[in-house]
């Protein structure tokens, strides 16, 4: 007992402490509150973070230079989740920041609800100047809701090295689907007992990227997601079972790669950057690590089945709410990150596609012998996007139906004719 | 006599009085961070609120959907499966840590900062090497299993065996909370109990089995009630190995709950599959009791 | 398993005649220290790799089966995330909610956790179900109401008796902190622990016509020692690792916590992983300082003071 009254004072302290502070919580709650938005600052939620964190950095710092006037308060969140939690929340306590940067899909849902600002009227911008398939992102219901402010875009990403260990010419990529097969066979290394060595060809390791994978060969086939007027899902026609069956004899008739092969956390796994698979979708955001990893790395653009190219962009986008306080500040701040200038500045430093055309021609981009590659491969997106409100739930239909296919639980044909069923009934409910 | 009974009720009457007294903070603070929210829940699990359009009354319509949501039947098997995998391991593992390192001898202090060391490490970093012991051609788990005579196993890469993998994980990451919850259970046996029992010539297993098992029941009661609301309510873990795959098999209720409401923004539903995992829960947590005490018995 | 434990546990001062039995403790001791030993190691194994990519290069970080020893002491990536403008003022946010949330934790757990236990009074057994009920309510689903809770505190923030008009506790630390201040588990926890300590020790001292606080305060809090210091870890971590709410409840950089700073830097799919795991085994430093010290109470402060082992 001598103990425990020796060291009550500890006990004491921390739930006076407490007590005391549970008390000013209680009690003086209207002292602590602070207001949120002054009438004059541009409140603006960011999602430059990770490696673009720099280039947004500098962005707002230069509009701060040019604009003091507008007074701009910027926030930075990680990931687009995150920022989408942020939005859905702030929108229902009237809390909403005048203009905020997002990936494209969740704009959708938010114009969908109809809270978001038509910026086609309210840009004092030529939109014909900015590239066409990245635009097309934000358009839906008639009207432009988000303006892209670069894009990613996919090719074929390859380690040099292992290319040319097999006897291949890393200055001839693949141009068809044939070629691009070959090469993965010859890329393939297996041990005597059939333990995978370097796949020739790794697939996927999420959801995501399944049906990325499978929406780039569903183009390559001369296919696409849905009707043009956005109404019907197509990709169950004979150019998906033709792109599903594609993957599915790479991967059981050639055995290029096998599934789940370099699962793991954040691409530390990544079988490409730690030299365990020659080829991959590639985006501009795997350069950065490749090369730190020390890999070869190459970029070619992705081989239709019989010649010509397919790609896919992702463009992240502004957004103002419909009732933002200082939606003049809002729209400034888009017309001056569009300028030539900034979009050179923000492409150089964070590596991604400029949305306006002319920055993307610029040689300050075209010397980043990576980027300009990348701004190569997004020249073959198609001009048309799946911009649907429920584009989310179409990712995870079609992921799950790309996979149940691969694992054989299902052949390829019912796998995209019951996913194709399940878009209609989304697509449908609106 | 009247007066006597009145100050005999006085006593209860302050006893009532102190005991809510001690109570208000807290339940001041539960009431304002989960109960009310709790009840908004349940309102909202009867309408199709998106916090973006109009919304609408739809009475049972959200539950009814449940009924034949065949990715949100398969969520709860997963779960269920899983808890089921973590919470008697990690109960028995903890004790017997703790009972391992409640005793005087050098190093006990960094043995049981170690066995805490999982709860600390970043979920990533612990991503990383469990997807290197699982992984397949030259992970330690399949070498572990080809020393033994026994085929490899595609662990992750399986929709038959990526739960099971990921139990093992996540015995490993929780064990040591229960390592110290029953460290300090322990300290609450008189010291006397043993001895007897060791003059009685009991053996250690006895012992264990007979005085600090049964001594302990209050909190293995609040381990395991933990346990199956944490493993129920799990997600990061689980996304960062294996995103919810192969195949849906590792999908899990709160995942598919945030993907409804904050991806899909149909917030309706998803209250609907919260209220729904939360009777799961009770059920749970009410079979773990009567096991609990028929053991006991 | 339970071979550990029993050859553990004869870890013991010997006092044997025989020779025969004066070495079987020795060896015993020996498999006893090894399995100990092995199962440390495999515990560790992932926090070693934690602080070993901290100190990689760049090129090691991808290297495949991942090394447990860095090949140098890249000392760069400390320094980036030391040096990152905002981490000060995170440190600074991230202490002053983990420390606020446990000190609450501590208080209002124990208070309400030993009326449970010990108090007699009505309701007492609905309280008790509806804590261990609150207990199952999944957080997820709490996001959106607890914000516009939070929002609506009636005079905070330029609120007016209705909640209206301003922005509450967004913001705030109170704000922060108050979805974490008393949780159900801690409740439930002290709860558990308050009835285990023999009834005697109280009674004594209600015969001698102590208040319950002074009961409470002067003999039970002190006999709940190892609880409470289980308590203050459990909060601590769980508030120092929280993210949801530091990030739903404030929209100003000037609030961010460490674990919203943690976020930024692992952001994308080209994130820098060795400079995250810097960051990520900082961030874990104070919880194992915390442990250390609470650890102490956990197993030095018990009913029976005597002798352990």
């Amino acid at each position: 007992m001598s103990t425990s009254i020796k060291h009550r004072g500890l006990n004491r302290r921390e739930l006076l402490r407490g007590v005391a502070g549970s008390a000013l919580a209680l009690g003086l709650t209207g002292v602590a509150g602070r207001a949120f938005a002054q009438d004059q600052q541009l409140v603006f939620w960011s999602q430059f973070a990770g490696s673009k964190r720099a280039a947004g950095e500098a962005l707002e710092a230069a509009f701060k230079a040019a604009h003091p006037e507008r007074n701009l308060v910027s926030t930075l969140y990680a990931e687009p989740p995150q920022l989408n939690e942020k939005i859905l929340t702030s929108i229902n306590g009237n809390t909403a920041p005048d203009l905020f940067v997002q990936h494209w899909d969740y704009n959708l849902t938010y114009a969908a609800g109809d809270r978001m600002l038509d910026l086609g009227e309210a840009l004092d911008v030529d939109m014909t100047a900015l590239d066409p398939s990245l635009l097309a992102y934000g358009h839906i219901n008639g009207a432009q809701y988000s303006v892209p402010m670069y894009g990613t875009s996919r090719g074929i990403g390859f380690n040099r090295a292992l290319v040319t260990q097999a006897g291949l010419d890393p200055d001839a990529p693949p141009t068809t689907w044939a070629e691009l097969r070959e090469w993965a066979v010859a890329l393939t290394r297996r041990a005597e007992s059939g333990l995978l060595e370097v796949a020739g060809f790794s697939m996927f390791h999420n959801d995501l990227e399944a049906w990325e994978t499978f929406t780039i060969f569903l183009q390559g086939a001369g296919g696409s997601l849905l009707s043009d007027d956005l109404s019907t899902p197509t990709f169950a026609g004979p150019e998906g079972v033709k792109a599903l069956t594609f993957l599915y004899d790479l991967l059981y008739a050639d055995k290029v790669t096998d599934l789940g092969f370099g699962l793991g956390p954040g691409g530390l796994a990544s079988p490409f950057n730690t030299g365990r698979a020659a080829m991959i979708i590639a985006g501009n955001y795997s350069t950065n690590n490749a090369l730190r990893a020390g890999i070869e790395f190459d970029v070619a653009p992705i081989p239709m089945e019989g010649g010509g190219f397919t790609s896919i962009v992702d463009p992240f986008c502004y957004a103002v709410p419909r009732d933002a306080r200082n939606t003049e500040g809002a729209v400034a701040f888009i017309e001056f990150a569009l300028s030539p200038e900034q979009q050179v500045a923000f492409a150089v430093e964070s590596k991604n596609v400029p949305v306006l055309k002319s920055a993307q021609q610029d040689p300050a981009v075209q010397a980043d012998p990576y980027l300009s590659k990348f701004v190569h491969t997004a020249s073959f997106a198609p001009a048309k996007a799946p911009a649907i409100p429920a584009f989310s739930r179409l990712v995870t239909i079609i992921a799950r139906a790309v996979q149940e296919a691969m694992f054989n639980r299902t052949s390829v044909e019912n796998a995209l004719t019951s996913a194709a069923a399940e878009v209609q009934t989304i697509l449908d409910r609106g | 006599m009247t007066f006597r009974s009145g100050a005999a009720d006085a006593p209860a009457f302050n006893q009532n009085l102190g005991a809510y007294l001690f109570l208000a903070p807290a339940l001041l603070i539960l009431f304002l961070s989960l109960l009310l929210p709790a009840a908004a829940t349940i309102g909202m699990s009867f309408t199709d609120i998106s916090f973006l359009r109009p919304t609408n009354f739809v009475g049972l319509d959200n539950y009814l959907r449940l009924l034949s949501d065949g990715r949100f039947q398969q969520a709860v098997f997963n779960t269920s499966y899983y808890t089921l995998g973590v919470t008697l391991p990690t109960m028995v593992l903890g004790l017997l840590a703790a009972v391992a390192l409640n005793r005087r001898f050098p190093f006990r202090v960094a043995f049981r900062t170690i066995f805490y060391l999982p709860v600390l490490t970043s979920l990533i970093a612990a991503a990383v090497v469990w997807v290197y012991i699982y992984e397949p051609y030259s992970g330690p788990m399949n070498g572990l299993l080809v020393s033994l005579g026994l085929p490899p196993q595609p662990w992750l890469q399986s929709p038959n065996l990526a739960m099971t993998a990921l139990i093992i994980m996540a015995v490993w990451r929780d064990f040591g909370t229960a390592m110290i919850i029953y460290l300090a259970g322990l300290q609450d046996i008189p010291e006397e109990i043993y001895e007897a029992a060791r003059l009685d010539g009991a053996g250690k297993f006895a012992i264990l089995r007979r005085i600090t098992v049964p001594m302990l029941s209050s909190v293995t009661f609040y381990l395991m009630i933990i346990l199956i609301v944490q493993s129920f309510q799990v997600f990061g873990a689980i996304y960062v190995m294996t995103g919810g795959g192969p195949l849906g098999s590792t999908e899990t209720i709160v995942f598919q709950m945030y993907q409804t409401a904050f991806g899909y923004t149909e917030f309706g539903y998803a209250a609907a599959m919260s209220t729904v995992l939360f009777f799961v829960i009770l059920l749970f947590s009410i079979v773990g009791t009567k096991i609990m005490r028929k053991g006991e018995a | 398993m339970s071979t550990a434990t029993s050859d553990a546990q004869s870890v013991a001062p010997v006092s044997a005649a025989s020779r025969l039995a004066a070495l079987r403790p020795v060896a015993e001791a020996v498999v006893g220290y090894g399995l100990l030993l092995f199962a440390a190691f495999a515990t560790m194994a992932p926090f070693l790799w934690m602080v070993s990519t901290s100190f990689k290069t760049d090129p090691e970080v991808f290297r495949f089966p991942p090394s447990f020893v860095p090949q140098g002491l890249v000392w760069q990536n400390y320094l980036d995330v030391i040096n990152a403008p905002d981490t000060g003022r995170q440190l600074i946010n991230s202490l002053i909610f983990a420390l606020g949330s446990t000190a609450s934790n501590l208080a209002f757990c124990s208070l309400a956790g030993y009326a449970l236990a010990r108090m007699q009074f009505r309701g007492k057994t609905l309280v008790f179900a509806l804590v261990v009920g609150l207990l199952m309510v999944p957080a997820q689903s709490q996001i959106v109401p607890v914000f516009l809770i939070v929002q609506k505190i009636p005079f905070a923030g330029g609120n007016d008796w209705l909640g209206n008009g301003g922005t509450g506790l967004l913001n705030t630390y109170w704000g922060m902190i108050l979805p974490t201040a008393a949780t159900p588990f801690g409740i439930f926890l002290m709860r558990q622990f308050f009835t285990r300590i023999p009834i005697e020790y109280e009674e004594s001292a209600r015969l001698d016509g102590a208040r319950p606080f002074t009961i409470f305060w002067r003999i039970l809090l002190p006999l709940a020692r190892p609880a409470m210091a289980v308590l203050g870890v459990l909060s601590f971590q769980s508030a120092w690792n929280e993210f949801i709410w530091p990030l739903i409840l404030t929209n100003s950089r000037d609030m961010a916590t460490l674990q919203i700073g943690l976020q930024l830097l692992q952001s994308g799919p080209d994130a820098r992983w060795n400079v995250v795991m810097a960051m990520a085994t900082l961030i874990t430093m104070p919880i194992i300082v915390v442990f250390l010290f609470a650890q102490r109470y956990v197993i030095d402060g018990a009913v029976t003071s005597g002798v352990k082992g």
